[in-house]
């Protein structure tokens, strides 16, 4: 479970990247953020990780608050990032078993195998250096690394930006494989195809501020692309459209 | 379009940190080293007109000549102004040379140490300007040149160029054109600095002569500057990531400027010794007895005896049979250091120091000189010695000895410094081997640079 | 996890073709010069091992012992260590001459080549000094700021790890693999010294050698932390790298070299050689005068008022006194330029130490007895031997019987302790640039 009140971020030169967001992603739902580029998606995802510390509000991951016992936060979520970077002289298996590690877990060879193929990486590729994988293979493996903690909760940002047709729809298979673990999952992305086959919830983001949330019901007979286009891409500087609800 | 290429490198160049970094590095270190090696000339030469004094002193007063045959001379060569350019072997040439005058031995010694002798300069090389060109300077160039190409690469620039309609090796002339551009001005500007306010730490007396030397000498730089960068494009159009570019320039650097030159001197060492002074000398020693015992016949008792014409005969020969051993070594010596100076070629920056070197009248050929003047005086002194004793105990027999003999009179040192022709003569093969070298470097660039792969 | 980090940091080190073209040419260069320096120092024995015995045999063959006393020569010690470490000894002839009024060590331009001590030689200490720092920054330099760039730090702190632990996991995998290199090189090193039978090794110069050994990973720790707090205080590597090389110049390559300048420039004292003819003066004066006073002997000999055994116990007397008297004189003139030579050289050395390259030198020489405690000890060794032989000489020794030079390289505590506060400098310095490290990594901002 992922809980946000009132969290806001303002930068030092005065931007609101973040204004009052107010969220709560349950086990076994997919929650989706849209937003333009600087829309402050990413910033609630910093927020959430730590790596950027909130002007107001609160943020907790399976209940521990992120800013007062960060490490114990982090012990539950893990995190995908849009471009996914590895050591690139380590081999899949290796970048697999370092991250592991990290997560204080020690799997077999054969668990990580067996992540590695379900995140549909080639049996070849394993044991070569990630230096030479392809955006989307380097995104599987990304992806891989993150079910292999098995946290409750998992933040996800872009994750579909540099995969091809067929790994999106192996993604999406594997998002709906996760959600039907009970995993929370919470990702940005720009994709409204994708959000609209895979995801619970969508919510617009716009300047910072959070302007509608979608239900799944509601997504099946809303024209997304006319609410994206209306809510964020006139969200150019002064056109700012942040109807209410 | 050549122009606009240029004009793109160095608004690049400029506007880096790297590059007003290097350049103010440059600026700071060749005027402080100036200055500072100007000032440790200032104080060589005091220390000089000290003991030329105390020199003078001992040569104005009239001697005997039973005094003379038990005195020594000191004499010691004034140092080089242009030293503070290139010491090279200045420290060897500003040694002080005695003279001892005495039948049997006369042979210079040259002992005492060095005008300016730094301990601490043992652990470190001395900071001239040619050290900070030969070992900053190349640095400072790879650190500036290592991601010209495949920088581009990696941020995709290199494509958007290439895709236009512009030969290639237009593209890497004008890399080139602007690197060397960026790069000389600040250094030619900051020698011309260095070099103009050195006056103010010490009264160098540079004239135009030795303005023109310092002139080639930074063309010289240039030349070396010119070839590290050309060194630096071919990594970098030889390898395709920045960081491994600056791998392979930094291992390069510390071969051709920190293990080469020290490896060329240890392997003449290896490959033509010579042997000790003290080897030489019981070599002489027993030429010497072996002529004695040639020419002079023996007495009861254990002495020996000659008639005076045989006396005379037996001297001649042992002199010449000696000088002739001294030569010997010497001419093995000459050939050490050539092939040392030979082998060191392989390194740019030992080429340049040695060039520098002959340039500012520090180099090994000068050294050569010294080392033969020293020679000369040597036989000068001594045949004078030896040509009023003759006169003295032709007129005055047995009381020539009590004769008193002005000392100020004897000959003296010789400075001797080869002509700008012939200085420029034994630069040329180190400035050839720089031109080869950056020849080299800049074709293996441009192969490199025509194949590349901008993917 | 600490150890699962340090063990990643390794293993990716390992991978880089960087660090196994170090590795190689570190190994190689060290190696290499190490046996050329085994050559030399064999050489060096030869020579010097003939000079004394052609020194021996000519005080036997001298008939009279002033001519041996002026011919007189003496040995330097020759530190077996002088294979790692040439220090101050680069290109001072083993042989020197001690006759009286001979009193520089410099040789005769003829003894050796000038032309081959131009450049320094490659011994282990400017190996490990002057390009193994180079190596270790160009290890170093990335290391943080490399993984910020790549984005792989951000994936790393998405898992419950510590800031503090993981840097510590950093340095200490970064500072093993970094290190690994240079102890199988010294190693490599160490193992040459054992075998070569011309290198003589104690137990006293194996204690020193494993110090040495000690103090090169000391200071490759100080490069290491250099750069780690480099890397961590830059945003970009390009940065850091940029910074660690105008750093390494100056700390290498200028500021040691600069030192004798500004300190000259901040401090004045005489110059030795005037000191020394001030002293010729003063010996020259006492001379002339127990010169004068002779004559006067010897006429009163002639004249019959003084008898030849009278004159002889006279001469013995009078000479000693003088020779005191001279010898006060001659401190009592020299001694204030001499204390003021002495600040000099210590504020060029203080000078020296802000650079860790030259802290490390210092170390290394006063361990192998080559630096430049050992030269003063040396210099100081031979006055003492010089103001013996004149003594001996006016005792009427017969040459045979002319004191013989011998010095005794220090005992290893004496190293030990000459060279402690060198390496109290760097542990400080190691320790410094971690904990800096440690901040700019703390502070460090992650997007």
């Amino acid at each position: 479970m992922i809980e946000t009140e009132g969290l806001t971020k303002r930068y030092d030169n005065e931007v609101l990247a973040v204004d009052g967001l107010s969220l709560r992603v349950e086990p076994g739902e997919v929650f989706a953020m849209l937003g333009a580029n600087g829309a402050g998606k990413t910033t609630t995802l910093m927020m959430l990780l730590g790596f950027v510390e909130p002007t107001a509000g609160t943020a907790r991951i399976h209940g521990v608050d992120v800013v007062r016992q960060p490490l114990e936060a982090k012990a539950h979520v893990a995190y995908v990032s849009e471009n996914v970077q590895l050591y690139g002289s380590f081999t899949a298996l290796q970048n697999l078993e370092f991250f592991a590690r990290l997560g204080r877990r020690r799997p077999t060879r054969e668990e990580c195998e067996a992540v590695l193929r379900r995140v549909g990486l080639p049996a070849d590729a394993f044991r070569r250096r990630v230096r030479g994988y392809s955006k989307g293979m380097r995104q599987r493996l990304g992806i891989g690394i993150a079910i292999l903690r098995d946290t409750p909760a998992i933040l996800l940002d872009e994750p579909t930006s540099g995969l091809d047709p067929k790994g999106g729809l192996d993604f999406l298979a594997l998002l709906d494989g996760l959600r039907a673990e009970g995993k929370a999952i919470w990702m940005t992305t720009h994709d409204i195809f994708r959000t609209r086959e895979v995801a619970d919830r969508v919510g617009m983001m716009v300047r910072g501020r959070l302007v509608t949330i979608l239900r799944r019901e509601e997504l099946a007979t809303a024209d997304l692309a006319r609410l994206y286009a209306r809510y964020v891409d006139d969200a150019g500087p002064g056109g700012g459209a942040a109807p209410e609800g | 379009m050549f122009l606009t290429l240029v004009v793109k490198e160095l608004r690049g160049h400029v506007l880096n940190l790297r590059y007003q970094v290097a350049v103010g590095l440059t600026l700071v270190l060749v005027v402080s080293c100036v200055l500072a090696c100007a000032r440790g000339y200032a104080r060589e030469v005091e220390a000089w007109r000290a003991e030329e004094r105390e020199f003078d002193e001992v040569r104005s007063q009239d001697f005997t000549l039973s005094e003379i045959l038990d005195k020594s001379f000191g004499f010691r060569r004034p140092p080089e102004p242009l030293g503070v350019v290139c010491y090279g072997l200045a420290s060897a040439m500003s040694r002080p040379v005695r003279l001892e005058v005495s039948v049997w031995r006369g042979q210079p010694l040259s002992l005492g140490s060095p005008a300016e002798a730094e301990p601490v300069l043992a652990f470190f090389q001395r900071p001239d300007l040619a050290y900070v060109v030969a070992a900053v300077v190349s640095f400072l160039a790879l650190l500036f040149v290592y991601d010209a190409v495949c920088g581009e690469k990696e941020d995709g620039t290199l494509r958007l160029i290439l895709s236009s309609p512009v030969p290639r090796d237009l593209v890497l002339f004008a890399k080139w054109g602007a690197a060397f551009l960026a790069m000389a001005a600040p250094l030619a500007l900051s020698v011309a600095v260095g070099v103009g306010l050195a006056p103010l730490a010490a009264p160098l007396g540079l004239g135009a002569a030795a303005w023109l030397r310092v002139g080639l000498f930074t063309a010289l730089a240039l030349l070396y500057l010119a070839l590290f960068l050309s060194a630096g494009l071919a990594v970098s159009s030889l390898t395709h990531r920045p960081a491994t570019s600056l791998v392979v320039c930094l291992f390069l650097w510390i071969l051709l400027v920190l293990a080469l030159p020290a490896l060329g001197s240890q392997v003449a060492r290896v490959l033509r010794p010579v042997e000790t002074v003290k080897h030489t000398e019981a070599r002489k020693q027993a030429k010497a007895e072996e002529v004695r015992d040639r020419g002079f016949r023996r007495v009861e008792g254990g002495g020996r005896m000659a008639e005076w014409a045989d006396y005379m005969r037996i001297r001649e020969e042992i002199k010449r049979e000696t000088r002739q051993i001294d030569r010997a070594r010497r001419a093995r010596l000459l050939e050490q250091a050539r092939l040392a100076r030979n082998l060191a070629r392989a390194s740019p920056a030992a080429a340049f120091l040695h060039a520098a070197g002959e340039l500012s009248g520090t180099g090994l050929e000068s050294w050569t000189e010294h080392v033969e003047s020293v020679d000369r005086l040597n036989d000068r002194f001594t045949g004078e010695v030896e040509r009023i004793a003759m006169d003295l105990f032709a007129t005055r027999g047995h009381e020539a000895m009590n004769e008193p003999i002005q000392a100020g009179l004897l000959p003296r040192l010789e400075v001797a410094t080869p002509a700008l022709r012939q200085a420029l003569a034994a630069a040329l093969p180190d400035a050839v081997a720089l031109v080869a070298g950056n020849a080299l470097a800049f074709l293996t660039a441009l192969v490199a640079f025509l194949r590349y792969d901008p993917r | 996890m600490i150890l699962a980090i340090a063990r990643k940091e390794f293993a990716e080190a390992l991978h880089r073709s960087r660090f196994v073209i170090g590795a190689v040419a570190t190994f190689a260069l060290v190696l290499g010069g190490v046996l050329l320096q085994v050559d030399d120092f064999a050489r060096r024995r030869a020579r010097s091992d003939e000079n004394r015995i052609a020194a021996e045999r000519m005080r036997e063959e001298a008939e009279d012992p002033r001519e041996a006393a002026r011919d007189a020569t003496a040995e330097r010690p020759l530190a077996p260590l002088r294979v790692l470490v040439t220090g101050v000894e680069r290109g001072a002839p083993e042989t020197v001459r001690v006759g009286p009024g001979l009193t520089s060590m410099a040789s005769g331009a003829m003894d050796t080549n000038p032309v081959l001590d131009l450049f320094p030689p490659l011994d282990l200490a400017y190996l490990v000094g002057v390009v193994g720092s180079l190596m270790v920054f160009v290890f170093a330099y990335d290391a943080v700021s490399g993984e910020r760039e790549e984005g792989t730090l951000q994936l790393v702190f998405s898992y419950p790890v510590g800031r503090a632990s993981f840097l510590a996991g950093k340095a200490l995998g970064g500072m093993a693999s970094v290190a690994s290199p240079f102890v199988a090189a010294f190693l490599a090193a160490a193992l040459v010294l054992e075998a070569s039978p011309e290198v003589p090794l104690g137990a006293v110069e194996r204690a020193s050698l494993a110090v040495l050994g000690v103090v090169c990973l000391l200071f490759v720790a100080v490069c290491y932390g250099l750069g780690l707090s480099v890397s961590c205080l830059c945003r970009r590597s390009a940065t850091s790298i940029a910074a660690l090389g105008g750093v390494w110049v100056l700390v290498a390559l200028v500021l040691p070299n600069l030192s004798p300048f500004v300190a000259r420039a901040i401090y004045s004292a005489p110059s030795e050689n005037a000191d020394e003819s001030v002293a010729a003066r003063v010996r020259e004066r006492h001379r002339a005068a127990f010169n004068a006073e002779r004559r006067e002997r010897r006429r009163a000999i002639r004249e019959g008022t003084l008898s030849q055994e009278e004159a002889i116990a006279w001469r013995r007397k009078r000479h000693a006194e003088v020779q005191e008297a001279m010898e006060a004189e001659v401190a009592a003139a020299t001694g204030p330029g001499r204390a003021r030579r002495r600040s000099l050289s210590a504020l060029t050395l203080n000078l020296c130490r802000l650079s860790p390259v030259a802290v490390f030198e210092f170390a290394v020489a006063r361990l192998a007895q080559t630096g430049l405690a050992h030269e003063v000890r040396l210099q100081e060794a031979l006055e003492a031997h010089r103001r013996e032989l004149r003594r001996a000489l006016w005792d009427d020794v017969p040459a045979s019987g002319l004191p013989r030079f011998e010095m005794a390289l220090e005992p290893f505590p004496a190293r030990l302790a000459g060279a402690l506060p060198e390496v109290l400098i760097l542990a400080v310095e190691a320790v410094l640039c971690f904990l800096v490290a440690r901040v700019g990594f703390l502070r460090m901002d992650l997007l």
